[in-house]
């Protein structure tokens, strides 16, 4: 059966098309199969690169967030990443004259305090060098404290300060190109205050904004005129440091602060 | 460098593509889809070639026709398709490669390696991914299988 085989084989192929140009046929498919490998490689070296920094993406957003310094366990904005509302005015209460036109820090913290059913009282804005204060009281004219705003100018490699250990310096939250640390000690009701520290990245100024509550008046009335979120506002409201001068620093009748700015 | 390879290659190429495609037809009975898994083959070996990934040029091309044609036997019930402007085709030949194509596909390769392709048992082996046993095995049941089937045609057409 064998030889008979490969005889009857060769019958079989009678009738065998030509052979033509199939070899330059077989190159050029090799040149596409090559382009096509290359392409592929490319394509999924591509998708690996993007997985990648997908992955690093992802894990060093997770595993690095940012924890609050603040020295009070409330969250920040920039931690949670929200935005603070401040509530409506309450319908029917009498709108309150403005102090000052053209005081840029007003113009902040008057909306913020009218928020709170509360009134920056006219006539009592204290300024100086560096230095902003405002009088703040209730709708009845009951005295609710006072908010302080100052800018410092402070050397190149300043740190934010430690309230208990002045060698030390704390970690600061970001927001854009503002890192800042909060300083809330509502420990003592007779004397509440709150107070935000906020330094801009490519400016040597810092700003200090302190809401003290009115001393001596128990926990309820004693509560400074804004919350530690809304004074966190203000410190990195880049509205706060463009209304200073940029030649102003707060050293003659420098409001006291909670955590004083050192130098 | 490279050219050098490129001329070996294509005289490879120029050398072994018309038996490979005979093989070929031999393997699915279609000398379109013979002509189309050949040059498939050769442009696999090319490309792998380029890059020195080939070790045996001879085994490679054989042992991927195999496989490919045994890929495309899964899809596609076998039918014999002449050539377009081929002459009549005997009638002995027909009754050959349809018995030939009625044995399994391990049978059909391992006789058309051995009987067409004069490769000896190592080789076709190792086209295959055999061992000498499994060759020799599938030789001898593709034998008296092809021996039964023509038998049984021939009986037909002089019945």
């Amino acid at each position: 059966m064998t030889a008979p085989l490969s005889r009857l084989l060769e019958h079989v192929l009678e009738g065998e098309p030509p052979i033509g140009d199939e070899v330059d046929a077989v190159f050029r498919r090799a040149d596409r199969l090559r382009r096509r490998r290359t392409q592929g490689v490319l394509a999924l070296g591509a998708v690996t690169v993007a997985v990648i920094v997908g992955l690093g993406f992802v894990l060093t957003s997770t595993l690095l967030k940012p924890r609050p310094a603040t020295v009070t366990p409330i969250p920040t904005t920039a931690a949670t990443g929200e935005v603070v509302a401040a509530p409506p005015p309450v319908a029917g209460a009498a709108p309150v004259p403005r102090v000052s036109g053209d005081d840029g820090v007003l113009d902040v913290i008057e909306p913020l305090v009218e928020g709170r059913q509360l009134r920056v009282v006219p006539g009592a804005a204290r300024r100086g060098d560096g230095w902003r204060q405002y009088a703040i009281a209730d709708l009845d004219g009951r005295s609710r404290g006072t908010i302080a705003v100052a800018v410092f100018d402070v050397r190149k490699k300043w740190c934010f300060p430690v309230a208990a250990d002045e060698g030390a310096c704390a970690r600061a939250d970001r927001a854009g190109d503002l890192e800042f640390v909060r300083y809330d000690n509502m420990s003592d009701p007779d004397q509440q205050i709150r107070q935000t520290i906020a330094r801009r990245e490519d400016d040597r100024r810092v700003v200090a904004v302190m809401a003290a509550g009115e001393r001596d008046t128990g926990a309820q009335r004693g509560k400074p005129g804004l919350t530690g979120m809304q004074v966190e506002q203000v410190a990195t409201d880049d509205r706060v440091f463009d209304a200073f001068n940029k030649s102003e620093d707060c050293v003659d009748g420098c409001p006291g602060f909670g955590t004083p700015v050192e130098r | 460098m490279s050219g050098e390879i490129d001329t070996a290659l294509r005289e490879f190429v120029t050398s072994r593509l018309p038996q490979l495609r005979r093989t070929a037809f031999l393997m699915c009975g279609d000398w379109q889809m013979a002509t189309e898994l050949t040059r498939a083959t050769l442009s696999r070996l090319v490309v792998d070639s380029r890059r020195d990934a080939v070790a045996d040029p001879d085994v490679f091309v054989y042992a991927d026709l195999m496989e490919a044609c045994r890929r495309r036997n899964r899809r596609r019930e076998h039918v014999f398709v002449a050539s377009e402007g081929a002459a009549g085709v005997e009638a002995e030949s027909i009754l050959l490669l349809d018995a030939l194509h009625k044995l399994t596909p391990r049978c059909r390769a391992v006789l058309v390696l051995r009987y067409w392709d004069s490769f000896d048992v190592d080789a076709t082996g190792a086209i295959l991914d055999l061992d000498d046993e499994q060759v020799s095995a599938y030789e001898r049941a593709g034998l008296a299988a092809l021996e039964r089937l023509l038998g049984e045609s021939e009986a037909a057409m002089a019945g």
